[in-house]
């Protein structure tokens, strides 16, 4: 009988250590927008300005999952620059996740979207999943950041200016 | 290699000169990273104004390393391009090949004698001079200046004018051949372009002298 109580007492602990470290899935929403100069240079130096929107919806866990979530970018003036240079057609972005707090090993990905100028944004959507095997990405609590590039076409080659963090947001 | 690996190769060889080539490695590694997470874009327009400005200060051209459609390249046209690319951190091996496309179009609209809007230009122009004054990191300006300009100047340079207007006039052709593109035809139009040139570029007479 004490045999039986020890056994089921261990098991209660067994299953508790289990419950206390399993992270329990929790859908979140999360939205972020910035606005950003760049300096691009294709035959010629001169400024671009968009903006970004962002959305994503996630579940937080082990592992991480964010699931049909949008990026939208819109560049201003797309029209004139498109008008005054002939060019600006096919613009893409590429997308980065990280996590700028922690040392070492990083999960990331990329991720891209496209678009055709001279409309004035393009967007796409995209979903993201950790590693199975990386448990630890992203602990509750970490700020997560999406990275973008900018990038101009003329046809022949693209352009893109500086890499930039568009996104945080706190994992929940 | 990461912080964390190098941590741990750190702790198993305490060698007093393995320590130190590491620690030089690791700050290398670190310089690496920080320009890698700063984007290409990092001190560029310092770095490409500086370049330009030294081409631009040469005695002459240099050699002519290519005729398009009757229009030389000169080496300092090509080491612009070079430049460029440079800053966006573009692979140069195609330089040339693109410029010499891009002359064929440009001998082409000087053939036509297509002329660029002025008022399109000119409300480019007034919509740059806005964003310059306010984008938080300055990057035309700084550019200007390593240039020798101000934000100001650069827009009525000659030298930074005749860079744009090779644009401006392969535009005013692409306009003419178009017509108005805007989101709704743009994908059909650059399609009808890109056939346009290749058609172009296949009947031009080009000579490469490197």
């Amino acid at each position: 009988m004490k045999v039986i109580r020890v056994g089921l007492l261990a098991l209660t602990l067994i299953l508790g250590q289990t419950a206390f470290h399993a992270q329990p899935a929790a859908a979140s929403t999360a939205t972020g927008y910035a606005l950003w100069w760049e300096y691009i240079c294709v035959r010629g130096c001169f400024s671009l300005q968009y903006d970004v929107n962002i959305r994503a919806d996630f579940d937080s866990g082990s592992p991480v999952h964010i699931y049909s979530s949008t990026i939208m970018g819109c560049l201003k003036n797309a029209q004139n620059v498109y008008n005054t240079f002939g060019y600006a057609m096919g613009a893409t972005r590429e997308w980065y996740i990280y996590d700028p707090y922690r040392s070492g090993d990083v999960d990331s990905d990329t991720l891209s979207s496209a678009g055709i100028w001279p409309s004035i944004c393009v967007s796409g959507d995209w979903q993201y999943q950790s590693a199975a095997n990386n448990n630890h990405w992203p602990p509750p609590g970490d700020e997560v950041h999406v990275k973008s590039w900018l990038c101009l076409s003329d046809g022949a080659y693209a352009n893109c200016a500086g890499q930039r963090d568009t996104y945080s947001s706190q994992m929940n | 290699m990461n912080n964390r690996t190098i941590h741990r190769y750190l702790g198993r060889r305490a060698v007093r000169g393995t320590l130190i080539a590491a620690i030089a490695v690791g700050v290398s590694l670190a310089v690496v990273q920080l320009a890698a997470d700063a984007g290409p874009l990092n001190g560029a327009p310092e770095r490409h104004g500086a370049a330009i400005r030294a081409i631009w200060n040469r005695p002459d051209s240099g050699p002519v390393v290519a005729t398009a459609a009757g229009l030389a390249i000169t080496q300092s046209r090509l080491d612009i391009e070079l430049a460029e690319r440079a800053v966006g951190g573009r692979p140069v091996a195609r330089a040339l090949d693109d410029l010499i496309n891009f002359y064929v179009l440009l001998a082409e609209a000087n053939r036509q004698g297509v002329a660029p809007s002025d008022s399109e230009w000119q409300t480019f122009v007034a919509s740059q001079r806005d964003l310059a004054k306010t984008d938080p990191q300055q990057q035309i300006a700084r550019y200007a200046a390593a240039l020798g300009l101000t934000a100001d100047s650069y827009w009525s340079d000659p030298r930074v004018l005749a860079q744009f207007q090779e644009n401006r006039m392969v535009a005013a052709l692409k306009a003419k051949v178009l017509g108005p593109v805007t989101a709704a035809n743009a994908a059909a139009a650059e399609a009808k372009w890109a056939a346009y040139t290749a058609d172009l570029v296949a009947h031009a007479t080009i000579v490469r002298y490197r």
